[in-house]
């Protein structure tokens, strides 16, 4: 059934016992996380930061920051994939957010960016149907499980979902807090 | 603040909405709270299925090379050395001075500001006199119309602005060609994958020339992996010494 799913990421405890290794110093163990995580990892941080190079950067300062971090990295409170996720996405948060901006203004904008940008629906398909994320976003409204996907995948911002879905900000604000309110209590 | 308060403020902490002062608050509650820390993670997987939906997007071997060197120079963390054992005698002003970690880090901090303004002011006044292009092209499409401007700049670095609609094919990338021998073959500045200005690397390119020919080729999404064209020319152009 697994092999129908096509790559299967390797287990939690492979990820763990890499991370102790990086603890300890080993550069393998690196190497060996960044060979099994950063296609993933690269994908995730296009969807934010859309640009290549700063994608690469995201991912370089990531791997720079789980080498010095390993060793604070505690199994017992979390997940390593999702450890290392959270830190791929502040640091691609904190680019797009701030450092980019003047980079970005400077860009020539206006083309392929909308087009590039999957909308929130084909971004559910791409959803296992046997997750419950899946199963709970569609108890939203489309606008509303738009306004999170777009946050979550894209890293829009209050202001920049209101103006992607041509409502006040006030409003996505509420859409948001009210979705995540419905998102908690379908998926505890 | 109220549980509910805090579980709003960790989801949009996850989703990167936190603006402002609440940001601030989730920072200050990430480093010091553990059960906000607790409501962060279980966030974190809620929506954790979202990041399996990404494409793999194999990298460069050029990343791994460059997170070995950053790593390189800066070694993990060791564990921190066993606290010295207490003093007998009472230092004197200099002395506690000397071995005041708070004193060398204020000293060091503001060592490495003043560092940073001068830095930065050069970095202002270089990007200044490098801000004028040397050479231009314009390069044209197939039915003759401008479809990219490409400028060079005194400091080696070149950047391609496209006009109009410039469309890359799906799954594609434009790639950016120079034929720094007339008679000899292209070779490659550069992989584009959207339509927006990218830098452009000259490096490997020697002295431009007036009249040097630049093209652009649709190509795979990680560029031609012969190092020559191998898909349609979409545009070209020569340049020419800016005014």
């Amino acid at each position: 059934m697994k092999a129908v799913l096509g790559d299967v990421a390797p287990p939690a405890s492979d990820l763990n016992r890499a991370l102790g290794q990086c603890a300890k110093g080993d550069r393998l163990a690196l190497r060996t996380i960044y060979d099994s995580e950063s296609p993933r990892m690269l994908g995730v941080a296009m969807r934010l930061l859309r640009r290549r190079a700063l994608a690469e950067e995201a991912v370089h300062d990531t791997f720079v920051q789980v080498w010095q971090k390993a060793a604070s990295f505690d199994p017992g409170r979390g997940e390593a994939r999702s450890w290392l996720y959270a830190i791929l996405r502040n640091r691609a948060l904190n680019i797009l957010r701030g450092e980019s901006r003047t980079d970005l203004v400077e860009d020539f904008e206006p083309m392929g960016l909308v087009s590039e940008e999957e909308d929130a629906e084909a971004l559910m398909l791409r959803l296992s149907d046997k997750g419950r994320l899946k199963r709970c976003l569609e108890r939203l409204e489309p606008s509303r499980r738009q306004a999170i996907t777009l946050a979550y995948i894209h890293g829009l911002s209050h202001g920049e979902l209101a103006g992607r879905l041509g409502v006040p900000l006030g409003t996505v604000k509420s859409w948001i807090r009210r979705s995540l309110v419905s998102l908690r209590e379908c998926m505890t | 603040m109220r549980r509910d308060d805090a579980d709003r403020l960790a989801a949009e902490h996850v989703l990167g909405l936190l603006e402002g002062e609440e940001r601030g608050v989730a920072d200050r509650l990430l480093a010091s709270d553990s059960e906000f820390r607790a409501l962060v993670e279980v966030w974190r997987q809620r929506f954790s299925a979202w990041d399996e939906t990404a494409a793999e997007i194999p990298p460069g071997e050029s990343l791994w090379q460059r997170i070995e060197s950053s790593v390189n120079a800066a070694p993990a963390a060791v564990p921190a050395p066993a606290a010295p054992a207490p003093r007998t005698a009472t230092p004197g002003l200099l002395e506690s001075l000397w071995v005041n970690l708070s004193f060398w880090r204020t000293f060091g901090l503001v060592g490495a500001v003043a560092t940073l303004l001068l830095a930065a002011g050069m970095g202002f006044f270089a990007v200044k006199a490098s801000r004028q292009p040397v050479m231009i092209a314009v390069l044209l499409t197939d039915a003759n119309q401008p479809g990219a401007v490409l400028s060079t700049y005194s400091d080696g670095r070149a950047e391609l602005v496209p006009l109009g609609d410039m469309t890359i094919p799906h799954n594609h990338s434009v790639q950016v060609w120079t034929f720094p021998d007339p008679a000899g073959p292209p070779v490659s500045v550069g992989v584009v994958q959207a339509a927006r200005t990218v830098r452009l690397k000259l490096d490997n390119v020697p002295q431009l020339r007036s009249d040097q020919l630049f093209a652009v080729s649709i190509e795979p999404l990680s560029g031609s992996p012969t190092g020559l064209p191998t898909g349609p020319v979409v545009m070209k152009g020569t340049a020419s010494t800016a005014l």
